[in-house]
């Protein structure tokens, strides 16, 4: 191993977006022909290193190396020429093009005349496709009408088709299930025989340890370690990973047969139109109800519909054990209804960028605070000034605009806007997406002090071990259904891991 | 593994499908012109002749041009609302120069190409390289062009040499083909050839979807850049062909393409913010236009109606190329079916009598007192975007000072200011409330046209019916308001589209009542509250001053406020931060079309009656100021006491501009390039 040649050197790298340091001083080295994982929670850079990589981005300071020369990665078209071709994982195939002009795109074959020359490239990409096992794609279909999974195979294809000598794979395994993780390991074990150098991002250590050699852990966009992956235990790897021990990171929890309150929110065979079907789930007060699934199963729709964000095909909601139809989210905030969503995407669901941290959080509620038709900017002032104070915002947030904030406290701002309703039911979608360590677990013991004032709470997590740690309960979904409820005694990252991917003992105990 | 790709089945593959779904926009259009083509033949006796057939393919040859180079733009996801004032331009430059010789007409076609191209590239500067807002920057550009072509020619005159019309609109094959058939098929072929190119693809990559296209390595600016620049060659040549159909030179000519041509390119079947569409359908869908209003003569209807049925047909086709279950329209309705449901069985949250259940989360108390910054450190952000047009005004004082030696002394300078001012005040809090949302209102100019005349037709000189007239006239321009926010909120038609179909509509109207020459006079009473100098100040002063305090309290201090900037983040986040985004938007047109009738009113007073057009020139300038004042452009930021900042700096300039020599022409070049400036200096810093 020594012997290899180095194929992607990082010196000190810094990126900053505005007031989030996304990568800290990153350095790293990736022995050329080996398979290299680079680990880390969300938000700890793994995904600003390949968007500098692929040329997307450029760093703020740091320079990178590609075997042993030094390059300036400025456009994706710059990453190319040097052999960097990438599968991202929020995927960059243009929808209402074909499947080969996607493929082919932006190095379509031309003519003299500028003509692509269609023919001959469809023959080349139909035997590329074919050569992978990927023929029963129809190459004149538009992407739009293509599932996520066959998208996800189509990027990593197209990357393929470009022969590259670095090859990034942004977390394939997020949209990809059972089958198609084998095929994707088949790919890897092929291209590392050709000596490409494989980049494999990923949260799950069980492909990791399947397919790389060696790995990279990053955190809060700093280096943390790197090693060979056969040297290092799982206990290990996870605490480089949160940065802390389990028990230091996650708030108690209530045993497990503690007494929790009265249902305030349930839904009965709930379906709508998108994914989900005939869910039926109960929320109490004072407890914590994690929700788990590989990505489109249908969570997003759950906690849509909750909220009267989506219409619902057939199911009821009821709330305190009557039935009630939420038809809009002004249903849901209402205070004798009291259910709140902290969406996914910061910046284009939770926040009002261009406000105030102080507009932020008194919006839903504002009408609390008028009096006459008039807004009380007095009683509005001291009420967010509490809310900021009780999950430590600074002061500052009342009368600057969201964006200057960093990733963790415009998350803290979304919440405190939820807090500030003083909702019963509290539905967080992701919430520890994209922010510091420090910030997370500042949000674990918030959501459990929520519980235990008498808030229920729906929380749905890409991090298994979030789930695990801090939910005193686990519902597991499976293309749209609910397919499994693990109680807080029997819950293992192993026991959600085999739900989510369908597995068939998940299958038979649907609650 | 290739062992296994030898027995997959490949015959799956090979199997080509027509991609109807692609193609299913043109398909409709093609069925309708067809079945337009058939009436058109049933209702001319004894079937169309040739003459007929060169006739419509002339009448629809500039419009399917012009559309082309829209669809262009369209399928990037860019927007040009140039395209009108190009072809006047050119127009009026080929009527004043072009020699009476076969390479002079050449020459001058070519130049009048490289004219539009120039344009182009203008727009697609700001566009492409400093990412401007297509909208504001190709609306100051179309003012800026329609200022050059009045320097040109401030009235309809000069003439045409026939050498180009015998080259462009003759025969090709006498009796058999007319010329301008030749010239689309010429364009079509030109257009299957762009599209089967790298650019072609990229064309379509960045309409579909930017961040990918960029992400596989297209230039997103350059091709942004060359399609405007090929548009502004369309509009160019659209400008001469007409300039070669008509012969003559008009500086208003292009006026009216504008909704036509982004009904051609609608009902053709391309979509609006790109991605799907091709410059075939447009030209189908601009003879569908042409062969529409050529009905309407057929049937003998008034002419006066032409702008109404192309109002209409845009709505429609925008309608029916979003018809799916998806569509907003089919989405809102099943929402009202799910309310009305749930209100008869007694779902709704209000009917379950529940108790407010909150919950306060405990523990760490504050104090509750404002923390200690200064007020300049709270109030930055808003003060780096407000000032500079107060600061501007000042300066413009300063130099009306300087070059007439009274103005900063003078009560009556003040007093005119204001009076000038009271009509882009009230505009502003319209306008400025829907730019706040994310939308923009282009019916403002018939809206107060439409007012206008309908105030002076009917108290016609008495002061007695104003007392229910006023009311009258207000609640029209309400109304318009309220269908404007219900095609946008409701139907998910996008505002530029609705609010320009709309104008359209209404200038339709207003020609309908006034058969063409608004009658009437203003009351007195009007009169006076308009110019009356007796009294300390005219009397619309106090009134103004009254309507900024309210339209202040309106935006800091209400709920309705908060939520106009709420909408203008993200329709997304206000609505998931439980904001009732349909009524709001529906809301904020009503008051810009309350705002537009009022200045209505308001400038019927002031001239004493009501004319076409009146409204025409108060567009550029309703968003100018909103823009100068710091608001952006695409919503979410701004104040109205920076909208009144700006206002006072135009109208000051104004004053400033009409003290000199100046011609009208030349002020809406200056207000372009001060919307333009204003844009660039306050544009969002990217991080």
């Amino acid at each position: 191993m020594p012997s290899l040649p180095v194929a992607i050197e990082a010196h000190d790298i810094r990126k900053a977006f505005g007031a989030t340091v996304a990568v800290d001083g990153a350095s790293l080295a990736i022995a050329s022909g080996s398979v290299h994982a680079l680990l880390g929670e969300n938000g700890a850079g793994k995904s600003t290193v390949v968007k500098l990589l692929s040329g997307l981005l450029t760093p703020d300071s740091g320079s990178f190396r590609l075997f042993g020369e030094p390059v300036h990665l400025a456009t994706p078209r710059a990453a190319h020429k040097c052999g960097i071709q990438t599968a991202f994982q929020e995927m960059t195939l243009v929808r209402d093009l074909t499947v080969l002009e996607n493929v082919l795109m932006p190095y379509a074959p031309a003519n003299p005349l500028g003509l692509i020359r269609r023919r001959a490239a469809e023959a080349k990409v139909r035997e590329h496709f074919a050569s992978l096992r990927m023929a029963d794609i129809r190459l004149s279909d538009e992407v739009r009408t293509l599932d996520l999974a066959i998208k996800q195979k189509i990027e990593i294809a197209r990357a393929l088709f470009r022969k590259p000598r670095i090859l990034l794979l942004d977390e394939p395994t997020s949209t990809l299930s059972g089958r198609d993780v084998d095929w994707l390991g088949e790919i890897i074990e092929a291209e590392k025989a050709k000596g490409v150098t494989i980049v494999f991002i990923s949260h799950r250590m069980r492909e990791v340890r399947r397919f790389c050699d060696t790995l990279t852990i990053l955190r809060n966009g700093r280096h943390i370690a790197s090693g060979r992956v056969a040297d290092l235990s799982e206990t290990e790897v996870v605490r480089m990973i949160i940065g802390r021990s389990i028990g230091q990171t996650f708030p108690p929890r209530p045993p497990a047969n503690a007494h929790h309150g009265r249902e305030v929110l349930r839904v009965e065979g709930l379906s709508t139109a998108g994914k989900l079907r005939e869910a039926t789930l109960s929320l109490r007060a004072g407890e914590i109800t994690g929700v788990a699934g590989l990505q489109g199963m249908g969570q997003l729709e759950l906690f849509l519909a909750c909220f009267g964000m989506m219409a619902p095909t057939t199911g009821t909601v009821y709330v305190d054990e009557k039935p009630v139809v939420i038809a809009s989210p002004v249903d849901a905030v209402r205070a004798d209804i009291g259910i709140s969503l902290v969406p996914e995407d910061r910046k284009t669901e939770a926040l009002f960028l261009k406000l105030s941290g102080k507009v932020n959080a008194s919006m839903p509620v504002i009408d609390r605070f008028c009096r006459f038709g008039f807004i009380d900017r007095n009683r509005e002032n001291a009420a967010v000034a509490s809310v900021f104070r009780r999950i430590d915002v600074a002061d500052r947030a009342l009368w600057t605009r969201a964006a200057a904030f960093s990733g963790g406290n415009q998350q803290k701002i979304a919440i405190a806007k939820w807090l500030l309703a003083e909702s019963r039911v509290l539905l967080l979608y992701d919430p520890t997406r994209g922010i510091d360590v420090g910030t997370k677990h500042e949000l674990y013991l918030l959501m459990r002090a929520y519980a235990e004032a008498g808030g229920a709470v729906l929380f749905y997590s890409t991090e298994i071990p979030e789930l695990v740690h801090l939910a005193d309960r686990v519902v597991v979904m499976y293309q749209g259904r609910i397919v499994k409820e693990i109680n807080s005694d029997a819950l293992t990252e192993d026991a959600i891991v085999r739900a989510a991917l369908g597995g068939a003992e998940g299958l038979g105990a649907a609650a | 593994m290739t062992d296994i790709a030898k027995d997959s089945p490949q015959i799956m593959s090979r199997g080509f499908r027509f991609p109807w779904a692609r193609h299913q926009g043109v398909m409709v259009a093609v069925v309708v012109l067809i079945g337009l083509l058939a009436i058109n033949n049933l209702m001319s006796r004894g079937g169309m002749s040739y003459f007929e057939f060169s006739f419509l393919s002339l009448g629809g040859a500039t419009l399917a041009i012009a559309a082309a180079g829209q669809t262009l733009v369209i399928l990037t996801g860019g927007f040009d609302l140039s395209v009108g004032a190009v072809i006047s331009l050119v127009n009026v430059l080929l009527a004043t120069n072009m020699p009476d010789s076969g390479q002079g007409a050449l020459l001058w076609a070519l130049i009048g190409i490289g004219v539009g191209m120039t344009t182009g590239a203008f727009n697609g500067f700001f566009i492409a390289f400093l990412r401007l807002q297509p909208i504001v920057v190709t609306l100051a550009t179309m003012f800026i062009v329609q200022g050059l072509t009045l320097l040109v020619l401030d009235k309809p005159g000069g003439a045409v040499s026939s050498r180009l019309s015998e080259v462009l609109v003759n025969d090709a094959i006498p009796g058999m083909l007319p010329m301008p058939i030749v010239v689309l098929g010429i364009v079509i072929v030109l257009w299957l050839w762009l599209k089967n190119t790298r650019f072609g693809t990229a064309i379509y990559a960045i309409g579909s979807d930017m961040d990918a296209a960029r992400a596989q390595g297209i230039s997103v600016a350059w091709t942004q850049f060359l399609v405007y620049v090929l548009a502004g060659g369309c509009y160019g040549f659209a400008g001469v062909f007409i300039s070669a159909q008509t012969g003559a030179g008009d500086p208003l000519i292009g006026n009216a393409m504008l909704l036509q041509v982004f009904g051609a390119v609608v009902v053709g079947g391309t979509r609006l913010g790109g991605g799907r569409g091709s410059v075939i359908g447009s030209i189908i869908g601009a003879y569908i236009l042409v062969i529409v209003v050529n009905l309407l003569l057929v049937f003998n209807i008034s002419a006066y109606y032409s702008t109404i049925v192309e109002g209409c047909i845009l709505i429609l086709a925008v309608l029916v190329g979003a018809l799916s279950r998806s569509s907003r329209a089919s989405e809102r309705s099943r929402l009202l079916l799910r309310r009305l449901g749930a209100w008869y069985r007694g779902l709704l949250p209000r009917q379950g009598h529940r108790l407010p259940q909150l919950l306060p989360l405990p523990g760490k108390e504050s104090t509750g007192d404002e923390a200690g910054a200064s007020f300049l450190e709270r109030h930055r952000e808003q003060l780096r975007y407000v000032l500079p047009a107060y600061v501007c005004f000042v300066l413009v004082l300063l130099l009306t000072q300087l070059m007439t030696g009274r103005a900063l002394t003078n009560g009556s300078y003040y007093s005119s200011l204001l009076v000038l001012s009271s009509f882009l005040l009230i505009l502003a809090l319209g306008q400025g409330s829907v730019i706040l949302t994310g939308g923009l209102d282009l019916s403002v100019p018939w809206t107060i046209a439409l007012c206008g005349i309908l105030l002076a037709g009917i108290v016609n000189g008495q002061n007695g019916p104003l007392i229910w007239v006023l009311p009258m006239v207000l609640a029209v321009g309400t109304l318009v308001g309220l269908v404007n926010g219900v095609g946008i909120a409701v139907l998910g038609i996008s505002p530029i589209v609705m609010t320009l179909a709309m104008n359209g509509i209404l200038q339709g109207l207003a020609l309908l009542y006034s058969q063409g020459t608004p009658a009437g006079f203003s009351a007195p009473l009007m009169r006076w509250f308009m110019t009356d100098k007796s009294g300390l100040v005219t009397p619309v002063v106090v009134f103004v001053v009254i309507f900024v305090a309210i339209a202040m309290i309106l935006h800091t201090r209400t709920a309705f406020g908060r939520r106009l900037y709420a909408i203008g983040n993200g329709e997304r986040v206000a609505a998931l931060s439980g904001i009732a985004v349909d009524r709001m938007v529906i809301l904020v047109y009503m008051l810009s079309g309350f705002c537009s009738a009022l200045v209505g009113i308001m400038l019927t007073g002031f001239s004493g009656q009501a004319s076409l057009g009146m409204g025409d020139e108060y567009l550029l300038p309703s968003i100018a100021v909103v823009v100068v004042g710091g608001t952006l452009i695409t919503g979410g930021r701004g104040s109205y006491l920076g909208m009144v900042g700006g206002v006072l700096l135009l109208t000051a300039l104004q004053i400033l501009l009409a003290g000199t020599t100046l011609p009208y022409a030349t002020r809406v070049i200056i207000y372009g390039l001060v919307v333009l400036a204003a844009v660039v200096a306050l544009r969002e810093r990217s991080n």
